[in-house]
């Protein structure tokens, strides 16, 4: 198998999960992963350390969703349906209740500024510090983004179910304030 | 380092362990291992996101996107030499043109949108055509192409086969200058009884969403090797404007990369970086059709 042909294999998944939790749209984080492979193809043999082709593979498909963005201006926060947060039990805590594609519908509600280092970490495909690589940004402004955009998915998570007719869910923590 | 701060570092710490060996989260989790509290935080952190990576996990990839990326290769620095024949079809040409009236102003108005095309930043298109296409030379190659296009009477009438991407390129170089119908028809029916007055290739193998309602005109074509090719000029309601060549089959030297209709999918449509146009091709019984248009890929797709 070629060079090629194995860094494909390697990464083609991740880097349609982390477009499509960009762009939102399967068709968009398609094109994003075949652009970021053409480029590959075009300037990939610039790169002398080869064990570098995952950050690079990612840090131009963000590159390229950017430029894409900037193109058409726009970052939109998506709204989530309510029906979305039924949840099976009430003992559940907020994590395991929710299912795949909510938790997936939620991340992609998020802004972008939180939602780039969110799917990278969860992708679990970088550390940190490749994730501040990737995104061009400081290492503690990754860590911040990462803490507070877990907060917030948390915090919206919490605020959908208080508004919902099915149930209410509190953590651990507003447990025990409530119970002063 | 207190609570707080090892709780801030730790939220960094992905949930399948891989930065166990992280000298940065040392610190943190040795308190960690000393503070019951911080270690049921950990843990319920954890949890959390462990929930939301098995989540993206399940987002599904596209059948066939591992294939399209392949196929895309094949286009895009596959090893050939094209700028030497496109140098090699240009000297050819230019030894036999006799420009026509008119001529002159088409290509200027071609250059202009090759010269907008290439100062654009990386598109969002799929395909990139390899840079080294576009020297002088080469964008000088596809303007007298596009005018072998423009204008049937070019005929040099080389016998050669032509690839499926010259004619595609040429196809749309063409459609960003400038075209003009020579007939005007909203049906099918009416189109292909004109195709074959004119002893041009019909439209036998057309997408189902644009049959009905969508017809617009046509008009017929010369290509370099003399081969008659019929164009449809198509327009439909939200999903915009479609552009169908029809050509013989025995006119393309890679006529066998072409799959029939019902196979058309994401696969085999793919965008020009050149002309910004999204491309996709199927063969019948003798014929070959290329469907270009601006309109989005999924948009084309589900003319299908």
């Amino acid at each position: 198998m070629s060079e090629f042909q194995e860094l494909v294999d390697a990464h083609y998944q991740p880097l349609y999960r982390f477009g499509f939790s960009l762009a939102k749209n399967p068709d968009k984080a398609a094109d994003l992963v075949q652009q970021t492979f053409c480029i590959w193809a075009q300037k990939g043999d610039q790169l002398k350390d080869r064990s570098k082709a995952k950050t690079w593979l990612f840090t131009t498909l963000y590159r390229e969703f950017l430029a894409g963005a900037r193109r058409s201006n726009k970052f939109p926060e998506t709204d989530l349906e309510d029906s979305e947060y039924h949840l099976a039990s009430k003992e559940d805590d907020t994590g395991r209740a929710i299912d795949a594609k909510r938790a997936v519908a939620v991340l992609n509600s998020m802004d972008e500024t939180f939602r780039a280092p969110l799917a990278l970490f969860f992708l679990q495909q970088h550390s940190y510090k490749e994730i501040a690589a990737v995104l061009d940004i400081p290492m503690g402004t990754v860590m911040s983004r990462i803490s507070r955009g877990k907060d917030l998915l948390k915090k919206k998570m919490r605020e959908k179910l208080a508004g919902s007719s099915k149930v209410v869910v509190m953590n651990s923590s507003e447990r025990g304030q409530k119970n002063g | 380092m207190d609570k707080e701060h090892a709780k801030f570092i730790l939220q960094s710490y992905r949930p399948d362990g891989a930065d166990a060996s992280n000298p940065d989260f040392t610190e943190a989790l040795r308190l960690v291992a000393e503070d019951r509290e911080l270690g049921l935080w950990l843990a319920q952190e954890r949890a959390h996101d462990a929930m939301f990576a098995e989540a993206l996990m399940t987002v599904d990839i596209p059948d066939g996107l591992r294939d399209e990326i392949f196929s895309v290769m094949e286009y895009d620095g596959g090893g050939k030499d094209l700028s030497s024949e496109i140098d090699a079809v240009f000297v050819g040409a230019m030894a036999h043109v006799s420009p026509p009236e008119g001529l002159r102003d088409q290509i200027i108005s071609a250059m202009e949108v090759e010269r907008e095309s290439s100062k654009k930043p990386n598109s969002t298109k799929v395909v990139r055509f390899p840079l080294r296409w576009l020297n002088v030379a080469a964008i000088a190659a596809v303007l007298v192409l596009s005018a072998l296009f423009i204008y049937p009477e070019f005929n040099i009438n080389s016998n050669e086969q032509l690839a499926l991407h010259e004619i595609q390129l040429g196809m749309g170089t063409v459609l960003n200058a400038s075209y003009k119908m020579e007939i005007s028809e909203n049906t099918l029916v009416a189109m292909n009884s004109w195709l074959a007055r004119e002893g041009l290739p019909e439209a036998d193998t057309v997408p189902q969403g644009l049959i009905t309602d969508a017809v617009k005109g046509g008009k017929k074509l010369v290509l370099d090797n003399g081969v008659r090719a019929s164009m449809l000029f198509f327009e439909k309601k939200d999903a915009g404007e479609f552009y169908l060549m029809v050509l013989k089959v025995s006119s393309l030297e890679d006529a066998e990369k072409l799959l029939s209709i019902d196979q058309v999918g994401l696969k085999s449509c793919w965008n020009c970086e050149v002309t910004h146009f999204n491309v996709t091709a199927w063969k019948d019984n003798g014929k070959a059709y290329l469907l270009l248009s601006k309109s989005e890929r999924k948009t084309m797709l589900e003319l299908f």
